[in-house]
């Protein structure tokens, strides 16, 4: 099969792969680039656990191919926090008991965070929505409903004083 | 001295594990690409039943990139055996099962031929050019079709289509029945379904260099069984074979079997000297794992006058699918036998039968009977109240054990430890504001909705029993863990235990029991290390039957108690007093106003160089615990539900779960395991059903027909505890990873009769929209 030679950047990162045109991005992600913090659970598009974001946007990694990403901006669960702390996120997940198994934890986290960064008011319902793509089997998400507003909270001073 | 660090035990502390889970740094089997790895793609059958004539791999061989493509005759010929079924019950059809189909395949989905290329792309294109010559067979596709006299037998040589039987109880005395008040004879169905861990199946095995000794990731339940129960189908002994379970993306029972996969990635790694790395997709999951609940029950209750339940008789006619997984018919078994759930009935007689379809193997979910058999009889409960016009919560009052009969042994030969489960009953009335529910039906009422409300009482054993019962009732493991804390010269302690963790937090509930006894920070001075074969204690069934925190809890309990005691007597020597006088805390050891550093006394220990006299070198304890019986914990749920009539969609607007689990360890951990297993059992009661047509081609291959509950469906749930700590458990822990999961069910059905009223349709489930769609129309005399 042709391969093609592609850059992707990756968390601040360019990551340079020949592969297959089928190559899948979360192949990419996890194999090529090495960052096996994004899981893949169904390969389908319904399970949310290799989700990613894309230029900003949350979006399958399992329904992409590598080639559509090329010369792209990929944002995955180890970029989620530049600095050795955790994103307010990541430590209100750690507060609220907001995972078990951790297998689905990163698509959770990448779904979240656009959500709370574009969202008017953080609400029950708009959180539950806002996961109503991401399948968690272990929390009942009731957990992770808890964690997003303790996050919210924490964060809006912050965002009040940049103002 | 600083101030007093609370005790850990009891506290919501955060969890060890989630660090390096929350940064994407957990170790799952896929993340782990040992250079020169092989990776194993299964060629499965496509129909549900027939002969299988030939497979020609040539074509697959061929493929550039392919290393080999193998058969079941290919594996034997370097060595394999069939695997042992795990628990076997007397006259059972099938004790061992083959790796790959031979001569006839019974499911879709059942793995033929296993192909081994450099990548697994490769590897699927090869399985493409796996040419299967099959001649087809009628299927049996459910329980009651295939005891029918006529029906096509699955394995030829078979009287029937019978895998195996187990009747819980004695013969019930057929007066009881005869002159009984009131009886009440039911049927009972429940659907089929898939434990659906977001991490498939995974194993990675690697060729050790310079010995013939294999290391395999695997993502199981248990590291040591797995590591025995894989070795002897690989005709190796044990010591060739060491299993560690990395961290396990969910298990919920699927993981407590070893899988033919299992073995066969281990046995090639083995024979090529190369990385194997089998990877299950989640069609493969969901069509050649295991499923599991389908069941179907006919049982008679007996009561007096009084709603007083006198005897319960019937059968169980369990679904095992095309052959058993490795624990048999043991679901089945323990359905049966707690049919009678928290309820004083003297007279019990149930047949369980698991009988094969040509449907994926039956395996463990969480529960484990449980369900199959809490479904049923809190079903009969408030079917019994509406004979007697009585409130469901009366009944159940009438008929529960009392405080008092404890330990109490069941017909079925089970002994429920303690609790009180009436007070749980009363906690859920009020929590529920069950009284002032016709208030609220007459508001839904107006919006035009159906409002109801329904409870379900229960009693789950858990932590499995002791070891000797154990080897009565035919497993092939006991029930004892091992525990080993090694502390290092800075004071710190490392907890060695054999289980794993598949979100449980185990590694968080060890380091909080010792940490109280040691004096230590939990959260700084402790690690765990877990599910090893080798460089473990040996755990004999690892994280099944929620007993990790119950018997693994106790064995670090008792190993940091023979810590602590050594630790006692070289600080004893050090403040010249009493060693019963010195106590471990704040990371000190403290005696008459005096203290030394835990870690001053580990050096001690470690280098020798200060030792009292008759205080042997090293600072290394281990204990081993098997208990005298399971635990039972209980309790009760109430779920008040909405329907939309013009849709048949169910809306659970209020759900409330009281729970006696025992001594807490961690009470975020018990509540995060307790919604868990009750969001999964509203899965099961509204949504989840694994279907198959006539021909057994199963119809919900994937995540889009098998619906698992989202965030929309799933509402908030409200928990309360009631403590009875187990009083034969050191620590008094009771088990919390399964007894969520049996109430939901029962409880939304109960809620769905106190709605529409009455109507066969509510004891089979589950109640998708339409069906609850067809039940308001039954219940308004339409269709």
């Amino acid at each position: 099969m042709t391969l093609s030679t592609i850059t992707i950047d990756i968390n601040d990162q360019a990551y340079r792969a020949e592969v297959e045109p089928r190559r899948l991005l979360s192949d990419f992600i996890r194999e090529d680039a090495g960052l096996t913090g994004t899981h893949v659970g169904c390969e389908h598009g319904v399970c949310g656990a290799c989700t990613v974001q894309l230029d900003g946007a949350p979006v399958r990694s399992c329904l992409m191919l590598a080639i559509q990403a090329e010369g792209r901006s990929v944002r995955t669960v180890e970029g989620l926090s530049d600095s050795p702390e955790f994103h307010p996120l990541q430590k209100a997940f750690l507060d609220a008991h907001g995972l078990q198994c951790g297998y689905c934890t990163p698509g959770f986290l990448m779904s979240l965070e656009p959500y709370m960064r574009d969202a008017d008011e953080i609400s029950e319902q708009g959180i539950r929505e806002a996961i109503a793509g991401n399948i968690c089997r272990c929390t009942g998400y009731q957990s992770i409903v808890d964690a997003v507003q303790i996050a919210a909270n924490e964060m809006r001073p912050q965002e009040d004083a940049e103002r | 001295m600083s101030a007093h660090r609370d005790r850990a035990v009891g506290r919501s502390i955060a969890r060890l594990e989630d660090p390096r889970l929350l940064r994407g740094e957990g170790n799952f089997v896929a993340d782990q690409n040992p250079t020169g790895t092989l990776h194993a793609h299964f060629v499965r059958g496509p129909i549900a039943h027939g002969n299988l004539v030939n497979v020609n791999c040539e074509r697959a061989i061929a493929l550039p990139g392919v290393h080999a493509v193998l058969t079941v005759s290919d594996l034997a010929q370097i060595g394999a055996i069939p695997l042992k079924v795990g628990w076997n019950h007397p006259d059972q059809q099938i004790t061992e099962t083959e790796l790959l189909a031979s001569d006839r395949v019974r499911w879709v989905g059942q793995a033929i031929a296993v192909v081994l290329a450099d990548s697994l792309y490769i590897a699927e294109d090869a399985g493409e050019l796996v040419e299967l010559e099959l001649e087809p067979l009628p299927a049996i596709t459910s329980a009651s079709a295939a005891i029918d006299p006529d029906a096509t037998k699955l394995y030829p040589d078979w009287p029937d289509n019978v895998l195996a039987e187990y009747t819980a109880g004695d013969v019930a005395n057929p007066g009881l029945f005869a002159e009984a008040a009131i009886t009440l004879h039911e049927q009972f169905s429940i659907q089929r379904l898939a434990a659906s861990p977001l991490e498939g199946r995974a194993a990675l095995a690697v060729a050790q260099p310079g010995s013939d000794r294999v290391t395999a990731w695997i993502s199981t339940q248990a590291a040591h069984h797995a590591s025995e129960v894989i070795a002897e189908a690989c005709g190796w002994p044990t010591s060739r074979l060491r299993v560690i379970t990395p961290d396990v993306g969910g298990g919920f029972g699927l993981k407590e079997a070893v899988f033919a996969e299992d073995v066969i990635t281990c046995l090639l790694a083995g024979h090529f000297g190369r990385p194997v790395k089998w990877i299950e997709d989640r069609r493969e999951n969901l069509i050649g794992s295991a499923h599991c609940r389908q069941c179907e029950w006919d049982i008679e209750l007996a009561a007096d006058q009084d709603g007083r339940i006198l005897a319960l008789r019937g059968d169980l006619l369990y679904d095992m699918g095309g052959e058993p997984t490795g624990v048999g018919i043991g679901f089945a078994r323990v359905a049966a036998e707690m049919l009678g759930g928290p309820y004083r009935i003297e007279s019990v007689e149930v047949k369980a039968r698991g009988v094969v379809t040509n449907k994926t193997p039956a395996g463990a979910y969480r529960g484990y009977g449980g369900p199959e058999a809490a479904f049923a009889i809190e079903r009969l409960i408030d079917l019994l109240a509406l004979r007697l016009n009585l409130p469901p919560h009366e009944v159940r009052r009438r008929n529960f054990v009392q405080p008092d009969q404890f330990p109490y042994s069941s017909a079925s030969g089970m002994v429920y430890d303690s609790g009180n489960y009436e007070e749980a009953l009363d906690l859920a009335l009020a929590r529920s504001d069950f009284a002032g529910f016709e208030r609220r039906r007459e508001e839904a009422q107006k919006l035009g909705l159906l409002r109801g409300i329904g409870m379900a009482s229960f009693v789950k054993p858990s932590g499995l029993t002791n070891s000797r019962i154990m080897a009565g009732a035919g497993t092939d493991h006991g029930n004892s863990e091992t525990v080993t804390i090694r502390m290092t010269a800075d004071g710190a302690a490392t907890v060695l235990s054999g289980v794993s963790s598949q979100g449980q937090g185990h590694e968080t509930i060890l380091a909080q029991v010792c940490a109280d006894v040691l004096g230590l920070d939990p959260e700084r001075e402790i690690s765990v290390l877990l599910g090893d074969s080798q460089m473990t204690p040996y755990s004999s069934a690892g994280a099944i039957n929620s007993r990790v925190a119950i018997i693994a809890g106790a064995a670090a309990r008792l190993a940091a108690e023979e810590l602590r005691a050594k630790l006692q007597l070289i600080a004893a020597g050090f403040m010249d007093v009493a060693p019963t006088a010195v106590v471990l805390a704040d990371s000190q050891a403290v005696a008459g106003g005096k203290s030394v550093p835990i870690a001053q006394l580990a050096k001690a220990a470690l280098t020798g160089f200060e030792l009292p006299d008759g205080v042997e070198p090293g600072l290394e304890q281990s204990a081993t615990y098997d208990p005298p019986n399971g635990t039972f914990p209980y309790g009760t749920h109430v779920a008040e539900i909405e329907i939309e009539p013009g849709s048949g969609a169910i809306e659970i607007v209020r759900y409330i779960a009281v729970n006696d689990s025992g001594i807490l360890l961690n009470p975020a951990i018990v509540n995060g395991q307790l919604i868990g297993a009750i969001a999964q059992g509203i899965g099961g009661a509204l949504l989840e059903e694994i279907a198959y047509d006539s021909n057994g081609q199963i119809q919900t291959a994937s995540l889009m027909d098998y619906l698992l509950p989202t965030a929309c469906e799933i509402p908030r749930i409200e928990i309360e505890h009631l403590c009875t700590p187990a009083p034969h458990i050191p620590g008094g822990v009771k088990g919390v990873g399964e007894s969520g999961i049996l109430a939901p069910a029962p409880a939304i059905a109960n809620a769905l009769a106190n709605a529409l009223g009455p109507v066969e349709a509510q004891n089979h489930l589950p109640f998708s929209p339409p069906v609850v769609w067809e039940m308001i129309r039954a219940a308004d005399g339409i269709g």
